[in-house]
């Protein structure tokens, strides 16, 4: 059991997570904080989306257990459960020409019920999530005509309508300018300080570090490192985990962490 | 425009249609009547002849057009909803086919000759049995399996079909196979309406409970299944509701295509690319089609009547080649 089992939002205890026959994760421990930018960092393969796709209930699990609130969620309720946790999938995506706002309120589902009509509470809800990430101006635009950084938004807006305690975020901004992939990670820190927590996936060291309140860095489906991100960025581990010598420029007493060369 | 009134005039305009469209085919036939007369007819007494004709031959074949053409249309709607593939129909589940096989054999041992019902009997045992073999061959598996198991299905039953027709004892059974397979609802009797009516609205009333589910789809099946969705229930249940409310209408009116293709796509921009909303949407507006068409046959002059199948495919096809000018603009 994690050591900080009393204080923690999410509790990943042993956790052992099989896909197509081959073990990703392996007897995991790890534990996210409430209100914290938990980022999950690792080489490609190492298990980082499938820790993020079990912890939000869609793989099943071999071993171990994922304690939310310190309750399992394999015993929660699947609708009580999608109004706690929010999934922003690795490549999001819309299959028809919606218009955003009718996307954004996509994310209202587990709070409205199948059934019913989006009522005062989920409307004022889809406006701040747009308002949140500042797409309130492409409102009745059809997403499909957006450019990807606004689609990006949009799709986080989605997640945050639900008015999720936990969002997982898997590498949203992958494909991103550098303009835009810094607006993201802004967003994500303000709805830290509306006291969202966030397990965030990233590639990007510089951002991890810069970001993140805490690091998980996987390696083989294990956890090589987990703590605060100066610790976790050591170049040992980053040697271990990706094969890659980093180096440490500072600038007005912040660190940034740079990818050199390979080993 | 709120949403409520936009859904009253998309609703209620389909609605106005196909109720008008449903008159209009009463009225239509050896004898032409006014709407008026038509109505009148419908609760006439007993002594009077015109009116039991018109409640016992004209109406069924209205009410088997609607039922068929609703049907089809809800359930192309239900699989270009969940498979997010606009060129997706309720064909692809191989239950059609499986239906027609059924009914082909009724035609081939010459046992609808003695039953009445026997062809409608032997579509839905075909449609019963083709969803069987596709849920044997999906097992857990997603969609992808889903759409392979039912090409292959189709592909089977179709196979067999032939099958059948190469050994038809002589040639009048081949082309009254050949006849039955293109599709129509003329002379259905109530007998053969009451028959499948119950496997209908089960399946009917299933489809419609996928809604909320293919709205959540729309964002993909990790996203739906993070929304508090679980998509096995969705998937039985579209095989359920595919396999009762299709194969009762293709033991009921032949193979007709097209219908669940089309109708769909073109009301999908009026419910602004809702798939929920578009479910009631297409049911209707397949109604209104299906019946629309055979309107069109009965007013037709010919010796030998049009078939609706056929009828459905001459409208159908071009509008397939309308779309792949628009794919085309859209994804240069």
């Amino acid at each position: 059991m994690s050591s900080d089992a009393d204080t923690s939002l999410l509790t990943i205890d042993h956790l052992t997570v099989a896909r197509g026959g081959r073990t990703v994760l392996h007897d995991l421990d790890a534990g996210v904080r409430p209100g914290e930018l938990y980022g999950v960092i690792g080489a490609n393969g190492s298990g980082k989306s499938t820790l993020v796709q079990a912890v939000a209930g869609l793989l099943p699990r071999e071993a171990g257990d994922i304690r939310y609130r310190g309750r399992s969620i394999r015993a929660a309720h699947r609708r009580a459960l999608a109004r706690e946790i929010a999934y922003l999938p690795q490549n999001p995506v819309c299959h028809w020409p919606l218009t955003v706002e009718r996307l954004v309120t996509l994310g209202r589902i587990p709070h409205v019920g199948p059934w019913a009509r989006p009522g005062e509470d989920d409307i004022q809800a889809v406006r701040e999530a747009m308002a949140a990430v500042d797409v309130e101006h492409l409102a009745s635009r059809q997403v499909n005509r957006l450019s990807g950084g606004e689609q990006r938004r949009v799709l986080l807006a989605r997640a945050l309508a639900g008015e999720p305690r936990l969002l997982l975020a898997d590498e949203p901004t992958s494909g991103l300018d550098p303009y835009h992939q810094l607006q993201l990670l802004e967003f994500l820190v303000r709805r830290i300080v509306h006291g969202v927590s966030v397990i965030l996936v990233l590639h990007n060291l510089t951002l991890a570090s810069r970001f993140c309140d805490r690091l998980l860095l996987l390696r083989d489906g294990g956890a090589l490192a987990e703590g605060d991100s100066a610790e976790v960025l050591a170049p040992d581990n980053l040697a271990r985990a990706y094969g890659v010598e980093a180096r440490r420029f500072s600038s007005d007493g912040q660190t940034a962490v740079v990818p050199w060369k390979r080993l | 425009m709120s949403r409520r009134t936009e859904n009253c005039l998309v609703f209620g305009g389909l609605g106005l249609l196909t109720a008008l469209i449903a008159l209009l085919s009463i009225c239509v036939g050896t004898v032409f009547l006014s709407p008026a007369r038509a109505l009148e007819l419908l609760f006439a007494g007993e002594d009077e002849l015109l009116g039991v004709a018109v409640r016992e031959l004209r109406l069924p074949r209205t009410a088997s057009a609607l039922l068929v053409g609703g049907t089809l249309g809800l359930a192309g709607a239900v699989l270009q909803g969940y498979t997010r593939n606009p060129l997706a129909d309720s064909g692809l589940l191989g239950v059609n086919g499986g239906a027609a096989l059924g009914a082909v054999l009724m035609l081939y041992t010459g046992t609808f000759a003695h039953v009445s019902l026997a062809l409608p009997l032997g579509g839905l045992a075909g449609a019963l049995a083709a969803t069987l073999l596709i849920v044997a061959l999906t097992g857990k598996a997603g969609i992808a399996s889903l759409i392979l198991a039912g090409v292959a299905v189709s592909s089977l039953a179709a196979a067999l079909t032939s099958l059948v027709l190469n050994f038809s004892p002589n040639p009048y059974a081949g082309m009254e196979i050949v006849h039955w397979l293109l599709g129509s609802v003329a002379d259905r009797s109530w007998d053969h309406v009451g028959l499948v009516l119950p496997f209908m609205t089960a399946g009917v009333f299933i489809l419609f409970l996928t809604g909320p589910g293919l709205r959540a789809l729309s964002l993909g099946e990790d996203t739906a299944s993070s929304l508090g969705f679980s998509l096995r229930r969705l998937r039985w249940f579209v095989i359920l509701g595919t396999a009762l409310a299709v194969g009762p209408a293709t033991a009921l009116a032949g193979a007709i295509g097209f219908v669940g293709l089309v109708v769909p796509h073109l009301l999908r921009p009026l419910l602004r690319h809702d798939p929920a909303r578009l479910l009631a949407a297409s049911a209707l507006g397949g109604a209104a089609l299906l019946t629309g068409a055979d309107l069109l046959i009965q007013l037709l002059p010919a010796d030998r009547e049009f078939k609706l199948g056929v009828m459905t495919a001459l409208v159908g096809a071009p509008f397939f080649f309308y779309l792949i000018f628009k794919i085309r603009k859209e994804y240069p």
